[in-house]
Order: C-alpha cells, then sequence, then structure tokens
C-alpha cells in the first residue's frame, strides 16, 4: 500500500517538480559555504550596485554585497526558520492533542477553551504581538509562530484521535488489555501521522510567508544576516533604480510558496484519497 | 431572530474573557522589566529608587490576580493606560488610527468582492473552459504571492514607471488603488476558489434539477437557487477575513507609508511601548470577534434555518 | 369519452458515458400517456427510470450524454426542442413529483416563493393571484390552513406536508402529463398510504394523464390503468393492471411478483443473480442470464415488444417465436 502511494505520488507532475524545486533550494542553502561564489556579509563599498558579472552572477546590492550568496545562505534561513516552526508546533501539538483526544479530561478541557481564543485572534496580529513583546529577532519570531499555531494544529489531531478512538481494531487492543501509551504508539499516531504530514506540506507555504513578512517588517532576523524577507526590505529604497534587487528574493519567496501549496496538494491527493 | 442574536452575543462572553486574560499575561513575556523602559523612554536614569516608584505607580507588587482585576476594570471602561512614547491615553491614539486602516480594509473588500463574485460564478458555470482554467492558475498564484513583493511590483509598474499612480501616503481616491489592490488580491484569490467550488457543489443540488424541472429560466435559476445558497459559506468566511485584512494591513501600510493601525503598532513595537501593543491586540481581537458576529447575523437573515433555529 | 394519447414515446434511447465506458440507460422504450389515465412504470432500481422521466423533460441534456427517439406531445418532439421552448413545456406542459421532496425544495425560499416562480414562469399573473392559485391547489391537496403553510420554510414541513407541496405546484399549471417518479419511496409507510389516496382521489379531478413510476409493485396495482415493466432499460412486457397481474407473461414480471410479499405465501423469492451492467448493451435479452425459462433461441433474439393480444405486449423470445421469428443478427 504504501508503494502504491509512493508510485501515486511518482505519477503526479506538479508533485514531483515542485519537490524538485524545494530540494534543490534547500541543497543550495545546505552547500553554500561550499559552492556560494562570495562572502554574503562581505561589505565592499567599490561595488555597490554592480551589475551581474562572472564575480557576482546576479550582481550586489547596495552595500556591494554578492546577492546570489546572500540568496543562497538565506534559503537556509528562511527555509530551515519555516521548518523550525513547524518542527516545534508538530511536535507540540502531537503530544498535547493525543493526550487531550485520548485521555481527555482537564487537558482536553483547556485546550478546547485555549481554541476558542486562540481563534478568536487574527493568527497574524498574535503572532505580531508576542513577537513584538519579545522583541525583534529570529528566534522570538520563531517562538510567537509556534505558539499561535500549535493550538490549531492540536485541535485537529485531537478530533483525528477521537474518531481513531472508536476503531475496531483500537476497541479490540484496549479490550485485549494493551497499556494505552502501546495502542497510541502503535494504532493512532502510525494512523494520524500521513495526514499530518499533509497538513504540514500545506501550511509550510504559509509559515514561508509570514516569517518573510515579518523580517521584512524588521522584526526577525537582524542584519547583516542574509534573509529574503530581509533583503526585500534591503532593497525597497532602491526599487526605482534598482528593481532587480526586488526581484531576486520575491521570485524565491514566491517560489518556494507556490512549490509547498503544489506538493501538499500532490500529498493530500495520494495520501487521503484513497482513505476518504 | 432576536433570540438568536441575542443567544450568539451570550456565547462571546467566555471568549472575550479569554481574550481579555491571554492580553494580560501578554505583558508578561517582556523579557525586561517594564518600568525600566518607561524610564528608559521617559529619559529618566532608571535608578533603583526609580523603577520602584514606577512599579508601584504601575501596580506591578501587587499579586497577580489584583493585576489582571485592576486592569480588566479599566479596560471595561475603555482605559487602556498611557503610551510610554507620548504619554496619551493607547485607546485615543488607536481610535486616531484605526479609521485609515478601516478605509483601506474597505476598500479592499470592495475589491475582492468585485473580483470574486464575477470570475467565481463564471468559471463555475463554465467549468472546464479555457476561461475557468486561467482563472484557476491566476488564482493559485495569487494565493501564494506574498503581498509585500507584490505591493513592489505594482509601484514599479504602475507608479514608477507608468506615473499612473501615487505610490505613498494617503489623500486622494488614487493613494488608495494600489495598497487596497494589492490588500485584496491575496484574498480575492482564494474567495474566487472558494465560491467557484460552492457553485459547482449547488449547481448539483436536487432543488436546482427539480427548478429546472419546473421551467424556471436559466437565470433565474442560477441567481436564485445557485448563488445565494452558494454565498452562505462564502459569508462566514468573510467575517474571517475581513478580520486578517485588517491584521494584514501591517504590511500593505508599511510598503505604502499608510498612516494606520499598522503603522503604528510597528514603530511601538521597535519603541517597546507595551501598553500600546497590549491594547493593540485586544482591539483587534474584538474587532475581529464583532465582525464574525456580523458575519454570522447575515447569514442568518440569509437563511432561514439559522434564523429560526432549524436543524440540521 | 374516447381516449386520447397525450404524450407518445416512440424508442426512446439515452446512453451516458461513465468512467468504464458508455452505459445504455435508456435502451429503445415506447410508451403511450393517455388523458386521465395511470400509466404504471415499474422495475428494479437502477433500471433507468428516473432517467426515463428526467429525458422527458429534456434534463438529459448533459455533456456526452446521447439521447435518440421521439417524444410527442401535441404534435412536437420534445427531445429536439430548443432550450426556450422545452423550458415552456416543463412544469407547464409536464409536470413532475420529485423522489425525494425534502431535498427538492430550496432550502432559503418559502413555500409561497416556490409556488409563485414557478407559476411566475409559464403565466402572467399578479402575486394575488398567484397566491390565490396556490392556496386553491394546497387546499386541493389537502392541507390545511394553506396561507400560513404559504409562508413556511420547507425545512419546517414534514415530508408528507412537503410531497403534497409538490404534488400542488405540480397541479396548479394544469399540465397534460404528470410524472411522479416514485412519489412516496422516501416517506414512512403511512404517510405513503395518505399520499397514495390523495394521487388516487385527484385522479378522478384531474385530465392529467399520469405516469406513476415506482419500484413497489403494491403502488402500481393501487393505483395503474396501465402496466409497464421496465428491466435494464427496456420494457419487457406491458399489459392492463388487472391483466398483468393474473396473467403475467414474461419471466422476470412473474420473477418481480413471487419476490413480493403476499398474505398467503410464507415464502418470499429473492430473484437469483444480478442485474447485468448496463455497460455497452448489445440489444438482447437483458434478462437472458437469470432467467429460468431460457432455450436455445433466446440468446439470438433481440430485445423487442410483441403483441400478444390485445392490449398486451411482451418482450420475450418464447412468445415472438410463436408470433413471427425476430432472430438478432450479430453484425
Ligand atoms: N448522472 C449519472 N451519471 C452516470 N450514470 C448515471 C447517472 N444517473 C444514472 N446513472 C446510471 O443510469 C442507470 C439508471 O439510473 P436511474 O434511472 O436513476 O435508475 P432508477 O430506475 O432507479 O430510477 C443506473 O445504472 C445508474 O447507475
Ligand atoms: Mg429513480
Amino acid at each position: 500500500m504504501l508503494q502504491e502511494k509512493v508510485k501515486g505520488l511518482y505519477r503526479n507532475k506538479p508533485g514531483i517538480i515542485s519537490f524538485a524545486v524545494l530540494a534543490v533550494i534547500m541543497l543550495a542553502g545546505i552547500l553554500a559555504p561550499v559552492l556560494a561564489p562570495n562572502d554574503p556579509v562581505l561589505v565592499t563599498l567599490d561595488n555597490r550596485f554592480a551589475a551581474p558579472s562572472t564575480q557576482f552572477p546576479f550582481g550586489t546590492d547596495h552595500l556591494g554585497r554578492c546577492v546570489l550568496s546572500r540568496l543562497m545562505y538565506g534559503a537556509i534561513v528562511s527555509l530551515g526558520s519555516a521548518l523550525l516552526v513547524m518542527t516545534i508546533t508538530i511536535t507540540i501539538s502531537i503530544i498535547i492533542g493525543t493526550l487531550s483526544g485520548y485521555k481527555g479530561g482537564w487537558v482536553d478541557t483547556l485546550l478546547m477553551r485555549m481554541g476558542d481564543v486562540n481563534l478568536a485572534f487574527p493568527d497574524l496580529v498574535l503572532t505580531l504581538v508576542i513577537a513584538g513583546m519579545l522583541g525583534p529577532g529570529l528566534a522570538n519570531i520563531i517562538i510567537a509562530m509556534a505558539a499561535v499555531q500549535w493550538v490549531w494544529y492540536a485541535r485537529i489531531i485531537r478530533g483525528m484521535v477521537l474518531s481513531l478512538k472508536e476503531r475496531s481494531y483500537v476497541l479490540s487492543a484496549k479490550v485485549a488489555g494493551t497499556p494505552g501509551w502501546l495502542i497510541v504508539v502503535r494504532h493512532i499516531l502510525p494512523n494520524i501521522i500521513p495526514h499530518v504530514v499533509v497538513l504540514v506540506t500545506i501550511n509550510l507555504g504559509m509559515v514561508v510567508l509570514h516569517i518573510s513578512g515579518l523580517t521584512f517588517l524588521g522584526l526577525g532576523a537582524q542584519p547583516p544576516t542574509p534573509e529574503w524577507g530581509a533583503m526585500l526590505n534591503d532593497a525597497r529604497q532602491y526599487l526605482r533604480s534598482y528593481p532587480r534587487l526586488i526581484m531576486f528574493p520575491g521570485t524565491m519567496i514566491m517560489l518556494v510558496v507556490i512549490s509547498f501549496n503544489l506538493l501538499g496538494d500532490a500529498l493530500r491527493d495520494v495520501i487521503e484519497f484513497r482513505e476518504g | 431572530m432576536g433570540r438568536f442574536v441575542a443567544r450568539r452575543i451570550i456565547s462571546l462572553v467566555p471568549v472575550l474573557l479569554g481574550i481579555s486574560l491571554l492580553t494580560f499575561v501578554l505583558i508578561h513575556l517582556v523579557p525586561v522589566d517594564p518600568a525600566e523602559v518607561y524610564l528608559r523612554l521617559s529619559q529618566i536614569p532608571p535608578t533603583d529608587e526609580a523603577v520602584a516608584v514606577i512599579r508601584a505607580e504601575m501596580g506591578l507588587n501587587k499579586p497577580l490576580h489584583q493585576q489582571y482585576f485592576d486592569w480588566l476594570w479599566k479596560v471595561v471602561h475603555l482605559d487602556f493606560g498611557k503610551s510610554f512614547v507620548t504619554k496619551k491615553p493607547v485607546m485615543a491614539e488607536l481610535l486616531y488610527y484605526f479609521p485609515a486602516t478601516l478605509n483601506l480594509a474597505a476598500a479592499s473588500l470592495l475589491i475582492v468582492l468585485l473580483i470574486s463574485i464575477p470570475v467565481g460564478v463564471f468559471s463555475a458555470l463554465y467549468k472546464d473552459t479555457a476561461f475557468d482554467q486561467i482563472c484557476r492558475i491566476l488564482a493559485f498564484i495569487g494565493a501564494s504571492m506574498p503581498s509585500f513583493w507584490l505591493s513592489f511590483v505594482l509601484i514599479y509598474i504602475l507608479s514608477l514607471e507608468l506615473n499612473l499612480l501615487p505610490a505613498f501616503g494617503r489623500g486622494t481616491l488614487a493613494h488608495l488603488v494600489l495598497p487596497a489592490t494589492t490588500l485584496a488580491l491575496g484574498a480575492a484569490a482564494v474567495y474566487t476558489r472558494l465560491l467557484r467550488t460552492s457553485m459547482l457543489e449547488n449547481l448539483n443540488q436536487n432543488f436546482v434539477l427539480y427548478a429546472r424541472a419546473r421551467g424556471l429560466k436559466e437565470k433565474l435559476i442560477v441567481v436564485r437557487h445557485v448563488l445565494k445558497n452558494a454565498l452562505i459559506p462564502v459569508v462566514i468566511a468573510f467575517g474571517m477575513t475581513l478580520g486578517h485584512m485588517l491584521a494584514g494591513s501591517v504590511i500593505v501600510e508599511n510598503v505604502f507609508a499608510w498612516p494606520g493601525v499598522g503603522r503604528y503598532i510597528v514603530s511601538s513595537i521597535f519603541n517597546r511601548d507595551y501598553p500600546v501593543i497590549q491594547a493593540y491586540a485586544l482591539f483587534m481581537a474584538v474587532v475581529f470577534v464583532l465582525l464574525n458576529l456580523f458575519a454570522d447575523i447575515i447569514c442568518a437573515t440569509l437563511d432561514p434555518r439559522i434564523r429560526l433555529g432549524g436543524d440540521k | 369519452m374516447n381516449e386520447q394519447v397525450v404524450l407518445d414515446v416512440k424508442d426512446l434511447h439515452v446512453s451516458l458515458p461513465s468512467m468504464r465506458g458508455v452505459v445504455g440507460a435508456v435502451n429503445g422504450i415506447s410508451m403511450q400517456i393517455t388523458e386521465g389515465k395511470v400509466l404504471g412504470l415499474v422495475g428494479e432500481s437502477g433500471c433507468g427510470k428516473s432517467i426515463t422521466c428526467l429525458s422527458l423533460l429534456g434534463l438529459t441534456k448533459e455533456e456526452g450524454w446521447v439521447i435518440a427517439g421521439v417524444a410527442k406531445i401535441q404534435g412536437k418532439n420534445l427531445l429536439t426542442l430548443g432550450p426556450e421552448e422545452i423550458r415552456k413545456i416543463r412544469g407547464k406542459e409536464i409536470a413532475i413529483i420529485m423522489q425525494n421532496p425534502l431535498t427538492a425544495f430550496n432550502p432559503l425560499m418559502t413555500i409561497e416563493q416556490h409556488f409563485l416562480e414557478t407559476i411566475g414562469s409559464h403565466l402572467l399573473l399578479s402575486k394575488k393571484e398567484g397566491r390565490n392559485l396556490a392556496g386553491r391547489y394546497l387546499e386541493y391537496t389537502g392541507l390545511s390552513q394553506p396561507s400560513k403553510l404559504l409562508k413556511q420554510y420547507p425545512f419546517q414541513l414534514s415530508g408528507g406536508m412537503i410531497q403534497r407541496v409538490m404534488i400542488a405546484i405540480a397541479l396548479a399549471l394544469e399540465p397534460k402529463v404528470l410524472i411522479a417518479d416514485e412519489p412516496t419511496t422516501s416517506l414512512d409507510v403511512t404517510v405513503q398510504r395518505q399520499i397514495l389516496c390523495q394521487l388516487a382521489r385527484l385522479k378522478e379531478k384531474v385530465r392529467t394523464g399520469i405516469l406513476l413510476v415506482s419500484h413497489d409493485l403494491g403502488v402500481i396495482a393501487q393505483m395503474a390503468d396501465e402496466v409497464a415493466v421496465m428491466y435494464c432499460g427496456c420494457i419487457v412486457e406491458r399489459a392492463p393492471v388487472e391483466r398483468l397481474f393474473n396473467q403475467p407473461l414474461h419471466p422476470y414480471t412473474k420473477a418481480l411478483m413471487a419476490s413480493k410479499p403476499k398474505m398467503q405465501k410464507k415464502t418470499l423469492q429473492a430473484i437469483g443473480g444480478q442485474a447485468p451492467s448496463l455497460l455497452n448493451f448489445d440489444g438482447g435479452c437483458p434478462f437472458f442470464e437469470r432467467c429460468h425459462e431460457k432455450s436455445c433461441c433466446c440468446s439470438h433474439y433481440k430485445q423487442e415488444l410483441v403483441q400478444y393480444d390485445d392490449k398486451h405486449w411482451v418482450g420475450c423470445a418464447k412468445f415472438a417465436v410463436k408470433q413471427r421469428m425476430l432472430y438478432y443478427e450479430p453484425a
């Protein structure tokens, strides 16, 4: 069955292409120290706004830094922080969501109430405000985003656990006296994880957008860290004379977001189609 | 109807309490002593005595629950404290900046409606035609486009190159076009998709078949039986969207130098003007909750099942 | 009183594309609906009854669907009419009562709005006249307090009430033909009886010709003047109601009757086997696989009704061979 799904994914062209795009970007980020043509933070004022050349394939920015190198190093900051946000979010929400769905009790009540309050805020407002209270910085943004998002995921996971709990194989395992944690590990987690993967992939695009948006506002990675949203912010003053400085990071963000959306759709088609 | 609204409003009370609790806790996230920040912003050296005086003044020495009730009491009387920077009441400041943001959000909403309703309806009616395919691709790209980047592209083309529209500030109607469009496009993409799906679902309903079987004109069927039903999920989502637009305007306002709440809050964050940040959170949450309430009421007027408390 | 045929259907075919190939949902049926009479159309579910009904209203014009044959009403073939012409016939000349009344009404509209939009699509009447008309027909179908009912929404009515409303809407424009597609299937048994009684009473009052579709022989026995038995998109037997029940000829009709519960008999017989798929219907006898009376000539038989006697028609090789030899020659 797993094989069938892998095959199904393999046949999904947009899915494969977007996966390849993301893999290339991620690799470029990881291998940036080896591959990047220049130091991403080296300021050479003689070279300000240099046009693309063999030394600076994408030209240089207002401080004479190599745009290509900054994009490559930026990939790891932008994508990596998005992945980090998701990892934290998902870890918390799987633990709490499963606990609340399987055990119920006060954890459950608390989670539901928190969910109501969480829903009463537009996501961006709560993230902005938490990040604002903590002060500017990439780490604070990551904390703020995870703090806002986990409630939503936990509630969805709780719902999945609740419906799985009623399945016959779980009930029979219970009757057979299997301890609760073993049922969760053996029967419940393997069933929810594929759905969680789909959710995460679809929403990763959104997370990338939010992180770069907050960085663009100056709340995220601080200069001179190469980050795509920060690069956009740097370039905005030179929009009229050097529009290419805007084009590069903007296109990268959009490419990543589109790829995550396509990949998420493909995964959903493959994983959730049969299980319905 | 009256009973529905009353029930809905009563259900808001615990949510509002939750919101207040969360907002109150926010200030305790601050990694430094707010009293010290206050003193620095007031150009007073934060000596131990001075900090102690300000802490007492802010009520930071009282037990936590006492602080909460004091704060809640003031908030209920619309007193959010004073800005650390301007020393003016925060509420007055927010109300000063809010109209610009509301103006922007309303204009965007209008654009969203003008795009998503016709496009959504026609791409459902002409499903799988070239028009539908193109709209779906555009909607997909629109939903993936970072608004801050889109705004630069629009500024570059329409303002800098073609010189058609002003790029910054607020004033004439022309000033509104670019920021409102930027803010609208993402939501328009989402709503076009939502309406299209909803239209297609309703086109397959039994009551549409029955309407055809009774010999109604196709136009009447589309408007009265398909569109009106299809709009209900869209209206429910709209309460959310308008809230997200008010929030999303933070970025757009900063790009276009639009003098609204969004720009105010970002500068307050950099100034560590904590009372403003706290009040902003509460203010936006309340606006958001009220917008959702409003959307629910509109839905109830559209849908008798909600209004008259039917099952289903 | 001479019997006038109001709807004359000849050799109606409907085929539709599906994921596995072309489905022949209706494979050449002919029937006549007569003024003031009820024609019962009976068959297992999935045999193409609803598709037949919808095609008579021109509602099967979806992409890829192929419709052939002739269905004449007042000299016009309604299968070839343009969209506006067929619209004028729907509801006005041919009205329908649908199987699932609860989902057939728009949940956002009152009963009155449903009435008025139907009447307004065909007649130039003021709102007040329309309302009076609606009230009159609601009373006609045995609903009390029509003025209060008109202001209500579909979800506030019970299944039986809303089915009556549907009947009232159908009759309000005095159609020549009324199609009732399983009008009582989704209702519970006591309500079913009430609705059938109501229909039987109306039959006496109006001159409408009725096509009553059902999978339930009991309903048909109670209501119909003439019965057509449908199987796999073909009509396999047609006879006046008493004749059909007393002397069924087609093996399928016999099997259908054996599977109907009766007081005297203790055993219920299911029809063995499964109905063949309607995919790529080839024109041979559709009941061949399940038939207990099949013989060697059956497999060559081309499905067609032959006249057994005056008003009794049957589509079975046994009888066809008696009358004239009809062979199906594979291409
Ligand atoms: N919209 C459709 N698309 C594809 N196949 C259909 C559709 N509607 C009906 N069918 C098929 O046509 C056949 C006849 O259906 P129908 O007329 O609804 O049967 P019934 O006699 O129960 O009313 C069935 O086998 C059904 O599967
Ligand atoms: Mg049917």
